[in-house]
């Protein structure tokens, strides 16, 4: 039986993405595991759930309350493996991860984003962190993240891409060729999206008398919506940029459908210069077959692949004309999407990416059957 | 860190996540939409809320214009707010006049002892939590 241990809330507007991914994990340990149950924590409630359903719920106020509680249902459901997403460390963290090792419960850390110092504004939140990280590797074998380290505080790391669902995120139907070359971003648009990237690129190569029509269009709403209708007001680029807000299903494929080029993530700089990582949205384009942009070291890719287009990780706006130079070097974007997809389907299973997840656990339990 | 320390410690730690929860709750209750999402997912036709504090006058504020808000519940009875036009009653008269109304409860701190006095009366499935209405998993 195994726990994924989750200390946020997966059901709110802003946790679409969190949710895809953690429910795609949990569902690829279920095929591996007898019974796989994951915790909720939301309204300061800690929530045990299981297929979609709420099995226990307890108040929890401090993180004491919810390592306290999580405890108490390894016991009381036998659970001899855990899967923890990272959060922050503290003194009951490492009393948790103590007191689960003590139980003889196998467990494999997640780091979401390697290095987060950056993320995280607080100063107490920092220096308490900092200080209790470094005890971790006392009782934790195993973690995995999504940059390329062999080791994360002392920790063995494996290293990860980011899953999806293939069958929700089908291969898009290409358009016919008009002259006309559409961008597409979709995104919650958070700063380190940096979109405003793209609309400079635009106005600087309108300003420049660009003959091409480009249309760039924008699916999702978040923080950064009101600043990219704002720029594109004030550059007068109203017939060149469309937001098309939030679109699910059948709409949002059509976008798809109806795009040359996606957009990945350019403004990771404002995490960190050196950024590697491997993103959602690069498996989704390249789980529906578009070529994109993307501007730090995404480690799901080898660098070289003809329907990427990597642009450096810093604040200058997008070159259209390297834009338009990429999309020229295509040559058949029906069977380009056919390649980008079928490879999606053989990396960017969570079956496929777990498996050495799945290894180790598998490995811990032959060690204490000897 | 000797014992003792390590108990202060942790009652700081509690008394800062119970005011920064208030203050997160504080903020929630303004989210109008939300508000109505939520009674409607709850069913709540009728309600009490419970606690006469900041955070009870807030969400009797917050819910007003949708729904009936029968009372609020103090134990002493009254608002530890300077407001007028809010009816408030002790809990014995909650006890005497409850029917079926769902109650939410808004201390943070005594959350568990007040859910413990009101299940003697009430129905589980009519008890929530402020966090609990605002943001739980349903």
């Amino acid at each position: 039986m195994l726990l994924y241990i989750v200390y946020v809330g997966l059901f709110g507007k802003r946790d679409v993405g969190i949710k895809k991914k953690i429910l795609g994990q949990v569902e690829s340990f279920s095929r591996n595991f007898k019974r796989v149950f994951y915790t909720v924590y939301s309204g300061q409630i800690m929530y045990l759930m299981s297929e979609n359903n709420v099995i226990e719920q307890e108040i929890a106020i401090t993180k004491k309350d919810c390592n306290r509680i999580i405890l108490n249902w390894i016991d009381k459901y036998n659970i001899s493996k855990t899967y923890i997403r990272y959060d922050y460390a503290d003194k009951w963290f490492i009393q948790f991860l103590k007191k689960q090792k003590e139980k003889g419960v196998v467990s494999v850390l997640e780091f979401p984003t390697i290095p987060y110092d950056n993320e995280l504004s607080n100063k107490r939140l920092i220096s308490e962190d900092k200080y209790y990280r470094e005890k971790m590797s006392g009782y934790i074998n195993q973690c995995t993240t999504y940059s390329n380290y062999n080791e994360v505080f002392g920790i063995p790391c494996i290293p990860l891409l980011n899953g999806i669902d293939i069958d929700k995120n089908p291969m898009r139907t290409c358009r016919e060729a008009d002259g006309s070359i559409v961008l597409l971003a979709v995104a919650s648009m958070e700063k380190w999206h940096g979109y405003e990237r793209v609309i400079e690129g635009m106005a600087e190569y309108y300003k420049g008398n660009g003959e091409r029509n480009i249309l760039f269009k924008l699916v999702g709403e978040g923080p950064e919506t009101d600043k990219y209708k704002n720029m594109v007001k004030n550059y007068g680029l109203g017939q060149h940029v469309e937001f098309c807000g939030k679109l699910e299903g059948k709409e949002l494929d059509r976008q798809y459908d109806e795009a040359d080029i996606a957009v990945g993530v350019l403004g990771a700089y404002k995490k960190n210069v050196t950024f590697q990582g491997a993103p959602i949205k690069t498996s989704e384009y390249c789980s529906r077959g578009i070529p994109f942009i993307y501007g730090y070291h995404d480690t799901g890719l080898e660098g070289n692949e003809y329907y990427a287009l990597d642009v450096p990780n810093d604040e200058k706006g997008i070159d259209i004309n390297e834009v338009i130079k990429f999309y020229g070097s295509i040559n058949s974007f029906q069977t380009c999407a056919e390649e980008m997809h079928s490879s999606a389907v053989k990396r960017y299973t969570w079956d496929v990416i777990l498996e050495p997840v799945v290894s180790f656990f598998d490995k811990q339990d032959c060690l204490c059957n000897l | 860190m000797d014992e003792e320390l390590e108990r202060i410690f942790d009652y700081y730690v509690e008394d800062y996540k119970i005011q920064f929860f208030s203050y997160k709750m504080m903020g929630k209750l303004l989210e109008t939409e939300n508000i109505k999402n939520r009674i409607e997912i709850y069913n709540i036709k009728n309600l009490y809320v419970y606690g006469g504090g900041y955070l009870g006058v807030q969400l009797y504020n917050a819910v007003k214009d949708f729904i009936s808000v029968k009372a609020i519940v103090d134990k002493s009875g009254g608002l530890s707010v300077d407001v007028q036009g809010i009816k408030s009653i002790s809990f014995d008269e909650l006890k005497e006049n409850y029917t079926d109304e769902k109650i939410i409860i808004t201390p943070v701190k005594y959350y568990k002892a007040i859910e413990k006095d009101l299940k003697q009366f009430i129905d589980k499935k009519n008890i929530l939590f402020l966090g609990e209405f605002l943001e739980g998993v349903i």
